[in-house]
Parts: C-alpha cells; sequence; structure tokens
C-alpha cells in the first residue's frame, strides 16, 4: 500500500516534471519558434476556441460601437432639429429671391419683426423706413402673396399691418376678372380668425371653392395680381344683397419673417407675371374650364330658343299653306307614309342663289323614285343630308355658329321635312334611318313659294335676332371657347342641332 | 457504466466552462475577467490525481496561449502548477464547504493572473502592480464567487461516483 502510493507520487512528480518543462520550453522558445507553434495551435487544436474569442471581441466590440452610434445619432438629430429652421429659412429666403428676380426693380427687402405683446399682433415692424424708399400705404408681400401694408413709416423702420388687422382692406379679383369685392380680416372665433372674408361680391358672380382671388388693383394701393387667398365657402350675411366668401389666406403672417415692400412707382407699374406660380395657373385652367361650361350651357340655351322659333314658324306657315297650294313636296324613301301628288312647276333650285350653303347640292333633273311621286314630273331636285325646313329658314337660320362648327360633333341630322307639305315639323323616320329627304320641284312650285315669302321674312328676321345674340355672346370668350368646348364636349354634348348644315366637301 | 456517464456528464461541463471563457469572458467585462478555465480545471483536478492535474493544466493551458497574443507558455505553466496543487490537496481543501471552495477558486485564479503576469514580462510595465494589487484580485474574487455558486448548483450532478 505504502508502495503504491509512493510510486503513484512519483509518476505524478514526473508527469509534474514533463509539464513543467514543457511550459518552461514554451517560455523560452524564440520568438520565431514560438510564434510558429503558436500559429499551429490555433489553426488546429485552439482554432475553434480562438474563432470563438475573435467572435466574443467583435460582439463586445459591436455593444461598444452601439453606444457610440447611439451617442453620434443623438447628436446628429440635434442638429437636424437646430438645421430644420435654417433650412426653412433659407428656403424662404431663397423664395425671396425669386421674386425679387421677378419683380426686377422697385422693391424694399426688409425684415419681419414680430410684436410680442398681446393685442399688437396684427402689427409688424419693418427694418426698413423712408430712407430706403418706404411710404405709407405701400403693400407688403412675400413670395406666396399679399401679407399687408404699411401703415406708418419712420426714416429706418416702418409699421405694417397684417391681413388679420381689423382694419385691413384690399380690393380684390378673382383671376379671371369676374368678380369684384373688399378683402377683409374675418375676425371670427377659433380657427376662422385666421381666414379672410370677401365682401360685396355681387350675387351674379358664384364663386366656387378654390377660386383664386388676388387684388385687382382698384384704388391704386394694391397693384393687380397678388394673390390673396382661395375661396372655402360662401358665408351668409345680414345684409343679403351681396354675397360674401371665406377665404383661406396663401400666405400665414407668423411664418413671414422676410418681406418686400412694393415701392410706389412699382405698384403703380403693376407687377403683372410676378406671382405666375403654379397655383395661378391651376386657378385660372380651373377658371377657363368654368368658363367653358357657361358657354356650352349658353349654346344649349340658344339651342333651345331656335326651337321655340321654329314652333312658331311652322304654325305660321301651317296656317299659310293650308290656305293656298303648294308646289314642293318632299320624297323619301323611309317608312314616312305617301304624300299627295302635287303638281311641281318650281324652278332648278329652290334655294336662292346667294342662299347656297356648300352642303346643299344643285342637282341634274332627277325622276321621282318613291312610289308616291312617281307620277310627278320633276325639273330640280336637292338633295341633302342636311335637315330641310324651308330653304330660306334653312339658310338663314340653320348656319351653324362658329364655335359649333369647329366640334365637329355632327350625327345624322333629322329630317324636317317642309310644312308646304307636311303640314307639321317633326323629326322623320329619316332622321334615325339614314333616309335622304328628296325636294322636288315642279310647274306649281313657285304658287308654293309665294305664301312663304310673308312667312320667310318672319323667319329671317327671328333668325338674325338669333345670329346677332349668339355673335354677342360668343364674340367674348371665343378664344377659350373652343379648347373647353371640346373638352367639356364629351361630358356633357348639348342636343344635335337640327338646323346644322353639312360640312362643306361632306358626303351628299 | 454509471461511472462513464458521470465522467460524460463531466467533461461536458468543462466543455462548457472552456467554451464559457472563450465566448463569455470577452463579453463580461474589460478589466475584471472571469477565468472559465481555472473553474473547468478545478472540475477536473479534484477527481484524478496530482500528476495528471499537471498534465490537464499544461492543455488548457496551451488552449489559453494560444488565444493570447503573447506570454506564450505562462498560461501552461500557471494553469500546471495550479492542477497539480488542486489535485494534491484536494481531500484537505474540497470538502463540503463552498465558502472554502471560493478561496480556494479565489487563490487559484489570482495566482493564475500574477504568475502570467511575471512569466509574459508585463509585470514589470507601468500599471503592472494596480493589475496585480486591483484588477487582479477583482477578478479572482469575481471567479471565485462564480466558481462557488457554480459548484454549489453542480454539485450534484458532478459529484464522483462512490468507488
Amino acid at each position: 500500500m505504502a508502495r503504491t502510493s509512493r510510486t503513484g507520487t512519483r509518476t505524478d512528480v514526473a508527469l509534474l516534471g514533463v509539464a513543467l518543462v514543457a511550459a518552461f520550453s514554451a517560455l523560452i522558445l524564440p520568438t520565431g519558434v514560438r510564434s510558429l507553434v503558436q500559429g499551429v495551435l490555433r489553426s488546429s487544436v485552439a482554432a475553434p476556441l480562438v474563432a470563438a474569442q475573435a467572435w466574443a471581441e467583435r460582439g463586445r466590440q459591436a455593444i461598444g460601437d452601439h453606444g457610440r452610434l447611439v451617442k453620434s445619432v443623438d447628436s446628429l438629430a440635434l442638429g437636424a432639429q437646430a438645421a430644420e429652421p435654417l433650412r426653412a429659412e433659407n428656403d424662404r429666403l431663397r423664395a425671396l429671391l425669386g421674386l425679387g428676380q421677378r419683380l426686377q426693380w422697385g422693391f424694399v427687402a426688409t425684415e419681419v419683426m414680430h410684436s410680442a405683446l398681446e393685442g399688437d399682433e396684427n402689427t409688424v415692424l419693418l427694418a426698413a423706413g423712408s430712407a430706403a424708399g418706404v411710404r405709407p400705404f405701400s403693400p407688403l408681400v412675400v413670395p406666396e402673396g399679399l401679407i399687408g401694408m404699411v401703415k406708418s413709416v419712420d426714416a429706418s423702420s416702418s409699421t405694417a399691418i397684417l391681413w388679420t388687422n381689423p382694419d385691413f382692406r384690399a380690393s380684390a379679383t378673382t383671376t379671371d376678372g369676374l368678380a369684384f369685392g373688399i378683402v377683409a380680416a374675418h375676425l371670427g372665433r377659433g380657427a376662422d380668425r385666421f381666414l379672410l372674408e370677401m365682401r360685396g361680391v355681387p350675387f351674379r358672380s358664384e364663386l366656387k371653392p378654390g377660386t383664386l382671388i388676388v387684388t385687382s388693383g382698384l384704388g391704386n394701393v394694391f397693384p393687380r395680381g397678388i394673390p390673396i387667398g382661395v375661396v372655402l365657402r360662401e358665408t351668409k350675411t345680414v345684409e343679403g344683397w351681396a354675397r360674401t366668401y371665406l377665404i383661406r389666406p396663401i400666405v400665414s403672417p407668423d411664418a413671414a419673417t422676410a418681406a418686400m415692400v412694393l415701392l410706389p412707382p412699382r405698384a403703380a407699374a403693376g407687377v403683372t407675371g410676378a406671382w405666375s406660380n403654379s397655383e395661378l395657373a391651376a386657378a385660372s385652367q380651373k377658371a377657363i374650364v368654368t368658363a367653358g361650361d357657361s358657354i356650352v350651357a349658353d349654346s344649349v340655351r340658344v339651342i333651345q330658343e331656335r326651337l321655340a322659333k321654329l314652333s312658331l314658324l311652322d304654325s305660321l306657315r301651317r296656317a299659310a299653306i293650308y290656305g293656298g297650294d303648294s308646289g314642293v313636296r318632299v320624297e323619301s324613301d323611309s317608312t314616312a307614309a305617301p304624300r299627295p301628288a302635287l303638281p311641281t312647276d318650281a324652278p332648278a333650285s329652290v334655294l336662292p342663289a346667294p342662299n347656297r350653303r356648300p352642303g346643299v347640292t344643285t342637282a341634274a333633273p332627277l325622276p321621282a323614285t318613291a312610289p308616291s311621286a312617281s307620277s310627278v314630273p320633276t325639273s330640280a331636285a336637292v338633295r341633302s343630308t342636311a335637315p330641310v325646313t324651308s330653304p330660306r329658314v334653312t339658310a338663314r337660320i340653320a348656319a351653324p355658329p362658329p364655335r359649333t362648327s369647329a366640334a365637329g360633333a355632327r350625327t345624322t341630322a333629322p329630317a324636317y321635312r317642309p310644312a308646304a307639305v307636311t303640314g307639321s315639323v317633326v323629326p322623320g323616320p329619316a332622321a334615325s334611318t339614314g333616309a335622304r329627304p328628296r325636294v322636288m320641284t315642279g310647274p306649281g312650285a313657285p304658287p308654293a313659294l309665294r305664301p312663304r315669302s310673308a312667312v320667310t321674312s318672319r323667319a329671317d328676321s327671328l333668325a338674325r335676332a338669333a345670329a346677332r345674340a349668339r355673335a354677342g355672346e360668343s364674340a367674348k370668350a371665343k378664344g377659350v371657347a373652343d379648347s373647353a368646348q371640346a373638352r367639356s364636349r364629351n361630358q356633357s354634348r348639348p342636343p344635335d342641332n337640327p338646323f346644322r348644315l353639312p360640312p362643306a366637301g361632306g358626303p351628299a | 457504466m454509471s461511472s462513464l456517464f458521470d465522467w460524460f456528464r463531466l467533461l461536458f461541463a468543462v466543455l462548457l466552462l472552456v467554451v464559457a471563457h472563450f465566448v463569455l469572458r470577452p463579453l463580461l467585462g474589460d478589466r475584471i475577467e472571469i477565468n472559465f478555465l481555472v473553474l473547468a480545471l478545478l472540475l477536473l483536478s479534484i477527481r484524478v490525481r496530482p500528476g495528471v492535474g499537471a498534465l490537464l493544466g499544461l492543455v488548457m493551458g496551451a488552449a489559453a496561449d494560444a488565444a493570447s497574443p503573447a506570454g506564450f507558455g505562462s498560461a501552461m505553466l500557471a494553469l500546471t502548477l495550479v492542477g497539480y496543487v488542486t489535485s494534491w490537496l484536494k481531500a484537505a481543501f474540497f470538502a463540503e464547504n463552498a465558502v472554502l471552495d471560493g478561496v480556494v477558486i479565489f487563490a487559484s485564479a489570482w495566482g493564475v493572473i500574477l504568475l502570467r503576469l511575471l512569466l509574459s514580462g508585463r509585470g514589470f510595465e507601468a500599471g503592472a502592480a494596480v493589475t496585480a494589487l486591483v484588477w487582479a484580485p477583482l477578478s479572482a474574487a469575481a471567479t471565485a464567487l462564480v466558481g462557488a455558486v457554480l459548484f454549489a448548483v453542480l454539485r450534484p450532478l458532478l459529484k464522483p461516483a462512490a468507488a
């Protein structure tokens, strides 16, 4: 037992000696050999452990970097918060520079200092005075539009009232110049306190929400064309003799830190083109569309008036024709009922030469093809795809208005049979079937045309009146009518004009 | 069979400690380091003869030196001595007493740090005294604390089977 313990001790000592020798050997190895042995261990047996330690070191470094990154991000966030107002101010100053480039002359750029006193928030102090040319009642503008007006002037500073001031007034109009009014502060409560209202707008001028309101140039204070705001809605007033609209201002007075004072010569010369921004263009486009819609509505109204006049005309003609003979007859290959054949002795054309339209063609004498009129000899025939009433009426009344002729919206026109034959003016089946009425004249035609003289004179007078009314209404907005009407035609096509002649060169 | 299973269980625990030494130790602290290799060596050395304990210390020291950029061989020597001594003194010190276990672990860990400081040549650099007298005891104390808790928890599992 004692030998075993002694042997074990010797073995342990021997193993300890071996281990110590190995450890000392590692310690005293030359640097090159030590690195070689260390490299072999790292790449073989201890490779997983070294890799795990390297991974842990990277994780620890990442943890440390995370803290530094958080600090860096916080610092950048603080810097960004400080940079945002600077960027906004930079944008405002750039816009102010752009306005200065558009105005080119006659303005003074100034700093706007808001007052912090209670009750004085509607007045600002400007860093430019009479030495810089500022005068009382000079407009105070920013790149977006009007902000106020100079109230009093010192040598080096001046005081201006903002549009929120109860004393602020500005003559305003829409961009199309159709509605005028006086813009003043709304003086409401809550959020409405920062709105404007446009008073004194005539009842005939109904403004749609979104309509841009600009200065009108009346009163020689504000030049025409400075944007003020856009229409929000109409408000009810106790007066009841004019409309009042709520206006959303384009400019927020609190946001203005720099502005421009328009000097009197510049205000007198106007600021045309200085505020031709996209909003102004959009408002102009909206105004054009609105004008186009009204023109189309007027066209429909004129057509309805013509229909009423035509009914009167036919009634008169019917009374005249049933009191005498007639030499004009319409034959149709449609499903119209056959009419009694009448002897015709009309000239070659029922249309007087000066009144002929390109769409009405005078053809050679044709034999009567309609069964009901086969026995009637014809001396002339007028073939037309156009609706035919009285030739003279057709020539005078049915002349297409200039704007509708440009529309090109021609469909199959309903055929109107002459009242001299049919006794009524209603669109016949030929309108839908495309049948062409044939006006035939014969030896008995002149007597038939005779009673028309009194009728046509009445029709001519009505037609001339209608033409004058149409010419008068179309002269004003003719430039915008074509584009607006072409755009709105697909949405609200007016009823087909039964009086429209076929275009020149069209199918006969 | 039971003894073989105990040895597998012991080796698994030692392997976890070795891995923890290379993975957890860098993450846990910079100046105060927990030496899991000492804990693994103590787990093994109390179950083997002193000579084998010395060889195990040599192997673990080689693994530690392989991952260290300088002082190659210092950990071999330190852990060889720790393995031999703790295996020789196991009957005297490794009783069923957690405090005594902690003291032994503290002495072993501090001794390893001091030996590595001396043998790697860093013991004569500026700040070595602070490391040896402040940070090394703190690291050894942390190691002892973790070891005492670990041994107390794992004692039922790692208790060697009766011969």
